[in-house]
Parts: structure tokens; C-alpha cells; sequence
């Protein structure tokens, strides 16, 4: 029984760690209706600033966090300054827009890949040891993945509805002409949702980091489980996407528990395909 | 009567070709073997094309009808004994027929919902491929039974002229059919589907045409290349596989040269980037991203621009 709780307690979390990415893919597709590859390397990138900064250079979290902040918002802005909002602007069919984002993915991952020569990239727990609870054992830095997912989402949905900034957001994406009619910078809005997209993306991969050992080339993996995710939820529906990420976590690491682990992937493609065929607009779309 | 600008045009295409049918008489076989490659490529690429250049529809998924080719043509010489071409043919049943099967729920999604559900079928017959170990050899592979071809094994160079004249006669079919009604038809789907339904156009059959050749052309392309490598795993059809495709279309551009330079360029694109030894992805990456800003409808569109609407580029919610 303990171990049935805690492989549900596992899926949870992987399942948040899937919908994270998911939130941070519809944070961009709510306003500008792009998805932006580039911030799975966000996810990879900040848990490769973490093993920099706090394997190999021993420096502490705050720090590492503010240097992911910072270097992540900035990769945000640029995917946007540079590819995107160009190429948008020359009316590219999307498909090329997200091809260019997947080109810009590989730039940023075989960049750090040379760097590391392609090694794996360990980051010590923010909270060492363990915790117990009855009879069951329970990680911290699971802890820490579920607490960053809530802070996230909350944080979000304050920023959304409660300040200026945020209320301007979301008028972008509703519906742009009106947006700009009231006088709201569409330009600037689009930029904010990178940045914003690309910092959720990076905080979520430094605090998954010392669960599962990063390497150079795991961003477009939970990019896609992300992207999966969001799609299940329901495209556009930011906190249906958070759902979507728990139920194919749970999927996920059930079948991958009890039946086979190869077959955890035929699982959640399979139910991808009746989600698509039978609600294609996805399970909670607004 | 053929005026001068049609003839000089015949003359070099013409010149071209027997310059690189000459190949095999100059090169040695490793790249020989990736001329072979790049004629895969195009004639992957041909078929995509003619769905997501044509008709507007992506497809994520074109690993999917590879591995069914490849897998085809080496099961049925390993398993059943047949002779190579036998099964070339069957595998092209098959595929054919699985295209027509999975068109029915997937070609009823649209943009983004459709390249996710291909991917999920890719994937699917990628796992299944990987699961399936007593019957597909599981991540170890499948040896493919050598060709032997009137008392010789078949070379490198036999494959180079095969792949040769089938990629000129898909062309050659693509060129035919995009100036048909079918083509016409196709475009008209890709411009505006509601219009297309309303003037008559049978929207379902023409999406289902364009995905099942799509998926016959791919099969072709598996097979000969699971018959020319001699030897096939999963690992060959993952999820980048997908990318290749799509990569070639998009950058070769939404034309059936198009295709034909985006096949060549991506086949040949990594054997250009080795050169760069631990930052060989970086490159390739950064490549793909300076072709993609400068020339945003791909290799061809720098000389013809124009030939996508401005409603495939329209911001908004209607992805799925």
C-alpha cells in the first residue's frame, strides 16, 4: 500500500513538473497564439545554470535563482525580438514560426551540450535528506516541485486579474485590434509573455533539476510532454493545462509502475489521440 | 513548335541529370551512399509537400509510414522469404492501406491538432516497434536479407540508379498531378476550405488523397533505404525523424523543387556541420535558424514569393 501512495505521490509530481512546462507554453499561446519551443530550452537551461553555478562553483540558491531569472527573461525577449515577432511580421505561416523556434532549440542545446560535452548535469537537492510521514518517506525536493507549481499558479493568476500589466495581457489576447485601440502596446504585451513564459519555464527547471539529472538534451522531451499536456487541458485554458499535466503523470508512472515501461508512452500518445479526435479544442477548453 | 526559353530549360535539367548519373563513375560509395540519402529525401519530401505545400494539412508523423515501410520490406524477406521487390510492392499495400485507416479520425483535426496527432501516431508505431520484441527484433534491430539481383548481390550502385529513377518519376508524378484538377483542388483546400467545400470540391477525399500519397511516397522511401542499409532499428525513426521531414519541406520551400533542394539540403546539412565536432548540433541549429529568417518561405521562396495565404498566418485561437 505505501507503495501504491507513493508512486501516485511520484506521479503528482511529475505531473505538476508536465504541467508547469504546459502553463508556461500557454502563457505565451494565450496572447500571441505562437508556441514557443525555445523555452523547453529554458527548462534545460535552468537546471544547466543550476549544475554551473551550484555543482561546480559552489554558489547558493538565491543567487543561481536570480542568474536563471535574469538569463532566462533575457533568452525570452530575444526569441521574440529576433525570430518570432519578425517573422509574424512578414506574415510566415506558423508552422515555419515553430520551426524556427525548434532551429533556435537546437542552437541553445548544442551550445550547452559543447560545452559539457554532452555529459549529464547533477544538482544537489535545495533540501537534503528526507522526510517521513507515518510509514512512507517522502523527498523534499518533491515538496519543493509542488509548492513552486501552487506559488506559480497563483502568482499568475494575481498577476492576471489583479494588476494593470496583467489585465493589458490578457486584453492582447482576447482581441488585438481592440487592444490597441484602447491604447494598449501590443508589441510590448507580446514581449512580456515571452519573458514571463520563458522565466516559469526556467525557475520550473532548476527546482526539477535535482530530481531528475539533467542533460543538454532533455528540453525538447518535456517540451513535448508539456506541450502534450497543455493540449489535453485544453489549448489557451492555462489552469486546465496544470490538469492535463497531473493526468498524464499519473498515467504515465502507473502504467510505467504496474504494467510495462515501455508501454507508458503508447499510454498517454494513445490518449492524446482520443482527446484530439473526440474534443479537439482539449478536456477544459474555455 | 518549342520556343528557345523551353528548349535551353529541357537542355540544362537534361545536362543535370546525366551529370549525376555519371556519379557512380567518379565517387567513391560513401557518397554515393549519401546521394542515395538525399534521393530519399526527395522523395519523402515530394510526398509532404504535396499534403502541407499543396493542400495546406501537416503531418508530423512521417516516421510513422517510414518505419512501416522499412519494417515492411525487412519482415516480409526475413519472415516470409519473399523476393525484395514482392515486398517493396506489399509494404506499399500496407502503408496505403494503414494511411487510409488512420486518415479517417486524424484528417479531421486541423493545424496544430493534426501535426500533435500524427506525432502521436509516429510515436505510437515507434513504441510498438521498440515493445514488440519477438516479431521487430525490439531496440536491437532487424538484419535485412542482402538483394541478390540475377546471381549478384546488388551495390550501392544498383540502389543509387533505383533511387535515382524513382525520385525523377515522383517528380515527375507530383509536377503531373499539382497541374491536374487534384492540384487544383488541393490548392483551393489550402486557400480556404470552406470555400472549397462550397464550390463542390469533395474536401474529405482530396485531404485523404494527398495524406495517403504522402504516406506512399514515405513507405517507398523506407523500404529501399531498409533494403539499401541492410539493417534497421527504432532509433532510426524517432521523433527527429518526424522534424526531417518537415524541415525539408519548410525549408525547401512549398514547391515541388522546392522539395527536391529542402530533401537534398537537410540529408546533406549534417555531414557540412560534423566539421564543427562537439558543437555539430549548435550549428545546425543556428543554420536552420539564419535560413529560416532570411528566407522565411524557404529556398525556393526567394525566387517566387507568394504562394501562401495570408489566412495560414492569421494570429488567433482557431489552431485546433
Amino acid at each position: 500500500m505505501d507503495i501504491f501512495f507513493l508512486t501516485l505521490f511520484t506521479g503528482v509530481c511529475v505531473g505538476f513538473i508536465y504541467g508547469l512546462i504546459a502553463f508556461s507554453l500557454t502563457a505565451v499561446y494565450n496572447v500571441c497564439g505562437v508556441l514557443n519551443f525555445v523555452q523547453g530550452e529554458c527548462f534545460m537551461g535552468g537546471a544547466a545554470i543550476g549544475f554551473f553555478l551550484m555543482t561546480q562553483l559552489d554558489l547558493p540558491f538565491s543567487l543561481t535563482l536570480l542568474v536563471i531569472l535574469v538569463a532566462t527573461g533575457i533568452l525570452g525577449f530575444l526569441t521574440n525580438y529576433v525570430l518570432v515577432s519578425p517573422l509574424l511580421g512578414r506574415r510566415t505561416p506558423l508552422i515555419t514560426v515553430i520551426v524556427a523556434t525548434i532551429g533556435a532549440t537546437m542552437l541553445i542545446s548544442g551550445g550547452i551540450g559543447g560545452i559539457t560535452e554532452w555529459r549529464w548535469m547533477p544538482v544537489h537537492p535545495l533540501i537534503s535528506g528526507a522526510w517521513h510521514l507515518g510509514s512512507l518517506t517522502i523527498m523534499p525536493s518533491y515538496v519543493v516541485i509542488i509548492l513552486t507549481a501552487v506559488v506559480v499558479v497563483t502568482g499568475y493568476w494575481l498577476f492576471e486579474n489583479k494588476t494593470i500589466y496583467g489585465m493589458a495581457l490578457r486584453a492582447t489576447g482576447i482581441n488585438r485590434a481592440m487592444a490597441e485601440l484602447v491604447g494598449i502596446q501590443v508589441p510590448s504585451m507580446i514581449a512580456l509573455a515571452f519573458v514571463i513564459g520563458s522565466i516559469i519555464a526556467g525557475i520550473t527547471g532548476i527546482v526539477v533539476a535535482p530530481v531528475i539529472t539533467p542533460h543538454p538534451i532533455m528540453g525538447m522531451h518535456y517540451l513535448l510532454l508539456g506541450f502534450i499536456s497543455a493540449v489535453v487541458g485544453g489549448l489557451g485554458n492555462a489552469y486546465g493545462s496544470m490538469i492535463g499535466g497531473l493526468i498524464l503523470g499519473l498515467l504515465g508512472i502507473v502504467i510505467s509502475s504496474y504494467v510495462f515501461p515501455v508501454y507508458a508512452d503508447i499510454a498517454t500518445f494513445v490518449l492524446l489521440l482520443i482527446v484530439l479526435v473526440a474534443r479537439p479544442k482539449g478536456l477544459f477548453a474555455r | 513548335m518549342l520556343d528557345r526559353g523551353k528548349v535551353n530549360k529541357y537542355l540544362a535539367i537534361g545536362f543535370m541529370l546525366a551529370l549525376v548519373a555519371c556519379l557512380p563513375l567518379f565517387v567513391n560509395r560513401y557518397y554515393l551512399h549519401l546521394a542515395i540519402m538525399s534521393g530519399l529525401g526527395v522523395i519523402l519530401a515530394l510526398g509532404l509537400n504535396l499534403l502541407y505545400g499543396y493542400s495546406g494539412q501537416i503531418n508530423f508523423g512521417v516516421a510513422a509510414f517510414y518505419a512501416i515501410g522499412a519494417y515492411a520490406v525487412a519482415l516480409l524477406q526475413a519472415k516470409a522469404g519473399l523476393y525484395f521487390f514482392a515486398s517493396l510492392a506489399i509494404a506499399l499495400i500496407i502503408a496505403v492501406l494503414v494511411a487510409l485507416i488512420i486518415s479517417l479520425p486524424l484528417l479531421r483535426l486541423r493545424h496544430l491538432g493534426l501535426a500533435l496527432g500524427t506525432l502521436a501516431f509516429a510515436v505510437i508505431i515507434y513504441s510498438l516497434a521498440c515493445a514488440m520484441r519477438d516479431f521487430t527484433g525490439g531496440s536491437d534491430g532487424l538484419v535485412v536479407p542482402k538483394l541478390v539481383l540475377l546471381g549478384y548481390k546488388a551495390g550501392t550502385t544498383f540502389y543509387f540508379y533505383m533511387v535515382l529513377v524513382l525520385a525523377i518519376a515522383c517528380y515527375l508524378a507530383c509536377h503531373h498531378l499539382v497541374s491536374s484538377k487534384i492540384g487544383r483542388a488541393l490548392m483551393a483546400i489550402r486557400e480556404d476550405e470552406s470555400a472549397a467545400l462550397a464550390s463542390g470540391i469533395n474536401v474529405d477525399r482530396y485531404k485523404r488523397l494527398a495524406f495517403t500519397i504522402n504516406a506512399l511516397f514515405t513507405a517507398l522511401a523506407g523500404g529501399i533505404y531498409a533494403q539499401h542499409a541492410g539493417f534497421i532499428a527504432p532509433a532510426l525513426f524517432d521523433v527527429h525523424f518526424n522534424l526531417l521531414g518537415i524541415l525539408m519541406v519548410v525549408v525547401g520551400g512549398p514547391s515541388n523543387l522546392g522539395s527536391v533542394i529542402g530533401g537534398i539540403f537537410i540529408m546533406l546539412l549534417p555531414e557540412f556541420v560534423i566539421a564543427f565536432k562537439g558543437y555539430h548540433i549548435m550549428a545546425y541549429g543556428l543554420i536552420l535558424v539564419l535560413v529560416l529568417m532570411f528566407m522565411p518561405r524557404g529556398i525556393t521562396g526567394l525566387i517566387k514569393a507568394g504562394t501562401f495565404k495570408r489566412s495560414q498566418t492569421r494570429l488567433g485561437r482557431s489552431l485546433l
